[in-house]
């Protein structure tokens, strides 16, 4: 397969992600569309190291990966400590913020 | 047959990101997102990023998607209420999504007769294997490395704080209440 292909495919998922956290209202579900996003990015290092002959894409990926589950720790801690709080997890709903 | 497996798993993964923003119920749609995983794993193992691949079932699959499925299980979220009622502001979120992937392939497809001009070399030996990337991981990235390293214990004392609740959710009863200090009640506990 050509290195352009693995790129649509990567992009088509990061749009994908991006349509989660644009459309959705579950904190949940938009926390889980930029894992998404961040796996699309994943694959278009991986191709990169693997069409451009070097292992630092793949390294990178190592990295992201590790930041993902970090990333996915707190914030699903903050999402169970606001459902505590608010009885909610819809972010229409979070408008403590708003001006 | 390496052509048909990339279409292949393209399409489970497509359908199955496409499912985990349409879903309605969001245990679906951590499903969904576990299946779109374990498709890249194998695009993963065709391009010969074999350990990332094992990783990425590991970490992925296995321990990010079971905390999302945990939190989800514990806050019982329900089904109502996954896009927003009004729609204009469905709209305007889809066509903003939708531009944003259009630039992207644009990008893409613009750059596709050079990038079309990369060809992939043979892979061959230990590319992709645990020891050339441990090396590479342990030398040339040891700093990024390290600081991940304080950021993952930054993110675990974070998380329990966060949850932490403001009092002890399972009480002592009175009698096993700390400042007995002959310990009877505790000897009574043991009587019985």
């Amino acid at each position: 397969m050509t290195l352009t292909a693995y790129l649509i495919l990567s992009a088509i998922l990061f749009t994908l992600g991006i349509l989660g956290v644009l459309l959705r209202r579950n904190a949940i579900v938009i926390l889980m569309s930029v894992e998404l996003m961040l796996n699309a990015v994943n694959l278009s290092m991986v191709a990169f190291s693997r069409f451009i002959p070097g292992l630092d894409g793949q390294v990178m990926s190592f990295l992201i990966i590790a930041i993902a589950a970090a990333e996915a720790a707190v914030g699903l801690a903050l999402v169970v400590q606001i459902a505590r709080d608010r009885r909610t997890v819809d972010v229409d709903d979070l408008t403590l913020l708003r001006g | 047959m390496e052509t048909a497996l990339f279409f292949i798993m393209a399409a489970v993964a497509v359908a199955a990101g496409g499912m985990v923003i349409l879903n309605r119920n969001p245990v679906k749609s951590a499903f969904s997102l576990i299946v779109v995983m374990l498709a890249l794993a194998i695009l993963y193992m065709q391009l010969s990023a074999t350990f990332l691949a094992i990783i990425q079932i590991m970490v992925y699959a296995g321990a990010v998607m079971v905390l999302f499925l945990f939190v989800l299980f514990i806050l019982n979220v329900g089904v109502e209420g996954a896009f927003s009622p009004k729609l204009f502001r469905r709209i305007i979120a889809g066509l903003t999504g939708t531009l944003m992937g259009i630039t992207l392939a644009a990008a893409i497809i613009f750059r596709s007769g050079r990038l079309q001009q990369i060809a992939a070399p043979e892979a061959g030996g230990d590319f992709g294997h645990v020891e050339p990337v441990g090396e590479l991981l342990f030398t040339k990235y040891l700093l990024p490395f390290e600081l991940l390293s304080v950021l993952l214990l930054v993110a675990i004392i974070g998380a329990v704080l966060a949850t932490r609740p403001k009092w002890p959710v399972a009480k002592l009863p009175p009698e096993l209440w700390p400042g007995d200090t002959d310990g009877a009640a505790l000897e009574t506990g043991e009587d019985e």
